[in-house]
């Protein structure tokens, strides 16, 4: 075996990695599902005292999550027979429908109480414990608890700096659906 | 394990197309002829003959379905496939190792 047979086989694996990845889309439908949800809560709020976290778009993620949900497996079965590589469509499937229950099930309550972050986020991290993606790992971790930490302190009206909650919030969503585009950018790229 | 590692290899996975055959299908899970192909640089015949090789040792399951009216092949690894890989980076590893300045 020599060197050129490793760097071949590393170009192999880090090909076949990058036609079955899910950061991209898992990060996109996530964002875009923060963003929706956000846009619904400003707009659903008391005039003077805006809200990204609380109101009609906790209401809403319980259609919407499941939504997006169908939508990723559809994607990722159309990419797995359009590209002939991959079989992440049955995992995505089966959690799917075992998340789907539980957000219908759990997150009225925890949407009402602590934003929608903890249900997208957890997502999120499920996401990347199945498909092993440190990227999607962390980034479930810290944006779930970040919005964890602004929804609760939103509800208790521990911290009176409705600006920052406002923001963060908001900063989150856009984050979160600009670090999809641009993995799916650099995927495209390489 | 005793023995050097040499005596570890196993030479049906050794084969570079069959080693980037089952690199592949340890990555991604399964994929089709058209993309194993394509990836690995080889004909038609020349994979046809690698798969039936993985195939016959337990490495490789081959399904092959029909699109409309169009063939597809899709092959997956086994457990037993992913096993031999793995083993056999291990032998290569610890030859590598063994080699002064290796």
């Amino acid at each position: 075996m020599t060197n050129d047979t490793v760097a071949e086989l590393d170009h192999l694996a880090a090909r076949a990695r990058r036609d079955t990845g899910m950061d991209a889309v898992v990060l996109i439908a996530a964002g875009l599902l923060s963003c929706v949800t956000v846009a619904l809560n400003l707009g659903s709020g008391a005039p003077g005292s805006p809200d990204s976290l609380h109101g009609d778009g906790g209401f809403w993620l319980e259609a919407l999550a499941p939504l997006a949900l169908v939508v990723v497996w559809l994607y990722v079965r159309w990419r797995e027979k359009r590209r002939g590589v991959g079989r992440q469509s049955r995992a995505v499937a089966w959690t799917a429908l075992v998340v789907a229950v539980l957000v219908v099930a759990l997150g009225p309550f925890l949407t009402w109480v602590l934003g929608p972050y903890p249900v997208i986020m957890a997502l999120v991290l499920l996401a990347g414990i199945r498909c092993s993606s440190r990227l999607l790992v962390a980034w479930g971790l810290v944006a779930g608890l970040l919005g964890l930490a602004v929804g609760m302190a939103q509800f208790n009206n521990r911290f009176d700096l409705p600006a920052v909650d406002l923001a963060l919030g908001v900063a989150i969503a856009v984050a979160t659906l600009v670090a999809g585009v641009v993995v799916a950018v650099r995927n495209r790229r390489s | 394990m005793t023995g050097h590692p040499s005596t570890r290899l196993d030479d049906t996975v050794h084969q570079r197309v069959r080693l980037g055959i089952l690199t592949i299908l340890a990555t991604a899970g399964r994929a089709d002829f058209t993309y194993l192909r394509d990836n690995l640089e080889v004909t038609d015949g020349n994979l046809g003959r690698h798969l039936e090789v993985l195939y016959q040792a337990g490495y490789v399951e081959i399904e092959k379905t029909f699109e409309g009216r169009r063939p597809r092949t899709w092959v997956s690894i086994t457990r037993a496939g992913r096993r031999a890989l793995k083993e056999h980076i291990l032998a290569l590893r610890q030859m590598i190792d063994e080699v002064p300045g290796g």
